[in-house]
């Protein structure tokens, strides 16, 4: 798969800080879970526009014109299979993330890291100092032609830490001691489920600070699949 | 001798501390595995509340091996049974372990998440480790409790000794001045000129009996003077010329032997082997020494008096020598007696390990 040499947390720029960033995917393996109705063109509620791919369609593209040949485009393709690959454009600034989609009991995640952005506004030595991060979001379908997302969110996850509550690997990172999670995907998953298990989304709506509600995103198909 | 029994009196002394061993070990347990799940930080309430649960866990296996499998296998030597048992106890406990821990812990703490803990092999490696190290300290406590139990054991031993020695002294003692004042007795009646030497021998006797014999050991010098004192004190009563032949063959006077082993047996030879005035055949006293080796043979005519050893009040004196003999030379003495119609014999071997 081609990729460009510099990456950018985008969701850093797009989501604010509030989302919970982790070393580390949140899924494990045997948990991913691909849904084809995700596949499409979608538009949020902040404009934003969506086109979701599948990691497989794309991999067989790259094959065919002869570029997935090495090694680690087959690790690659073995990691990422069941993914999709997403392109995200909001005021015409663009940028693609691999998204695994994995389900814990019936609900449906969605584990983002960014792969490649426009570079041109972008120092290449600044470029150099950062490091892509896995973002995890609830999935809700409602409909065919509606799906919302919902980040995890920091401010619930630090009440936990604060609370000594919750032993999971983390640091706090700068002087705005940014939350990035440094547990295992296996220990993230387990976090996951107990997560969800807490009665979370039956009255999500009341517990909406367990996940980040202002950054809520409802996506509307606007067309076929591409 | 009043039979002191002193394995009853051991049997009921217990030196183990089962409470100050189980509180220490799993105190330190405790604060091990607090460090442990709290990564090197500061300790908060969840893993306070997951440190708990995880020793309650890894409480029963380690019973088990302390109060069944080690009692009742490693102490009998079977080592080959131990090792499986101890296997079994190890996975059987690590498994139910992995598997019941997090379910448990969820229920009773819904608001706590108990995460960055231990996987699987993570917690089979724990229970190994604590299995085999707290096998090693029960082992050692064992041990020195063993060993303080031994030693305790060895000093009341000594104490015991002591008391029976003293006891047996303060026998022979009065026992001995009786017959000397029946001696003194038998002289004052007759008038004799030597009852004034025969009471400066006595003193010497009596001296050397009460003051100079009460330590452990004595040169052989001073026990040969004693029986030299002695034989020319008794010849006051017997009045029988060459009542005694007395040969010696010593390599070393400073040969240390215990203190009064040899006079009551020649007062037993002068009490039952020679009549005042009439006793023509003499008591033959035999004494060699040589490196550690040390023989006494002392033989008498029998004159079928009261019978020598049970006799009521001079037999106490041999009982009490048999006794002495037990105790102050173990496996290292032979104490034979030979009597025929017409003599008795006494042979004492000593073999000095000091």
């Amino acid at each position: 798969m081609k990729t460009k040499g510099l990456i950018l947390i985008l969701a850093l720029l797009l989501f604010s800080s509030c989302i919970v960033k982790s070393l580390q995917p949140f899924y494990t393996k045997d948990s991913l879970s691909f849904n084809e109705k995700l596949i499409g063109s979608w538009t949020d509620n902040k404009k934003g526009e969506w086109t979701v791919e599948a990691m497989k369609t794309k991999f067989d593209e790259d094959r065919n014109k002869s570029e997935m040949r090495s090694k680690e485009d087959l690790i690659a393709y073995e990691a990422y299979k069941d993914g999709y690959f997403i392109t995200y454009i909001k005021k015409e600034k663009e940028a693609s993330f691999i998204v695994m989609p994995f389900k814990i009991e019936n609900q449906y995640f969605l584990d983002f890291i960014p792969i490649q952005i426009e570079d041109d506004m972008i120092n290449s030595l600044a470029a150099e100092h950062l490091l892509k991060t896995h973002s995890v979001s609830k999935l809700d379908v409602n409909s065919d032609a509606e799906l919302a997302l919902s980040w995890l969110s920091e401010e619930h996850l630090n009440d936990l830490f604060n609370g000594n509550k919750m032993r999971l690997k983390h640091e706090k990172i700068g002087l705005e001691e940014t939350l990035l999670l440094t547990a295992s995907s296996k220990e993230l998953y387990a976090f996951l489920t107990k997560y969800t298990k807490a009665d979370l989304f039956d009255t999500y709506e009341k517990k909406e600070a367990r996940w980040k509600s202002s950054d809520k995103l409802t996506l509307t198909k606007t067309n076929a699949k591409p | 001798m009043q039979n002191l029994n002193l394995n009853s009196l051991l049997n009921k002394v217990n030196y183990h501390r089962p409470v100050i061993f189980n509180s220490v070990l799993w105190s330190l347990a405790f604060v091990i595995l607090l460090f442990i799940f709290s990564k090197g930080q500061y300790p908060i309430t969840v893993d306070y509340i997951y440190t708990v649960t995880f020793l309650i866990v890894l409480a029963i296996p380690v019973s088990i091996n302390f109060y069944v499998l080690i009692p009742r296998f490693l102490k009998h030597e079977n080592y080959l049974k131990y090792l499986i048992c101890y296997l079994i106890n190890l996975v059987v406990f690590a498994l139910l372990s992995s598997w019941l821990i997090q379910p448990l812990l969820d229920p009773l703490f819904p608001s706590f998440f108990f995460i960055s803990y231990l996987s699987r092999p993570d917690i089979f490696l724990v229970f190994f480790i604590f299995l085999f190290v707290t096998t090693l300290l029960k082992l050692a406590e064992d041990w020195f409790y063993f060993n303080t139990n031994e030693n305790k054991i060895l000093k009341l031993k000594n104490q015991h000794i002591e008391t029976q020695l003293s006891a047996l002294r303060a026998q022979i003692n009065p026992h001995f001045l009786f017959n000397s004042l029946n001696v003194i007795y038998a002289l004052a009646l007759e008038k004799k000129d030597g009852i004034t030497v025969a009471i400066v021998q006595l003193s010497d006797i009596l001296r050397y009996v009460i003051y100079d014999s009460d330590t452990e050991r004595v040169t052989l010098k001073d026990e040969i003077k004693l029986l030299q004192n002695y034989i020319a004190f008794q010849n006051h009563r017997v009045e029988t010329p060459n009542a005694t032949n007395f040969e010696r063959n010593i390599t070393d006077e400073h040969f240390k032997i215990y203190p009064m082993l040899l006079l009551p047996l020649l007062e037993n030879s002068y009490e039952h082997g020679i009549v005042a005035g009439e006793t023509k055949t003499p008591i033959h006293i035999k004494l060699y020494q040589n490196g550690n080796e040390f023989q006494f043979t002392i033989s008498n005519a029998n004159l079928n008096t009261e019978n020598k050893l049970e006799d009521k009040y001079s037999g106490v004196g041999l009982v009490n020598l048999k006794n002495n003999l037990n105790l102050v030379y173990p496996n290292q003495h032979h104490f034979e007696v030979k009597e025929s119609t017409d003599s008795f014999k006494v042979t004492l071997n000593i073999t000095n390990d000091l």
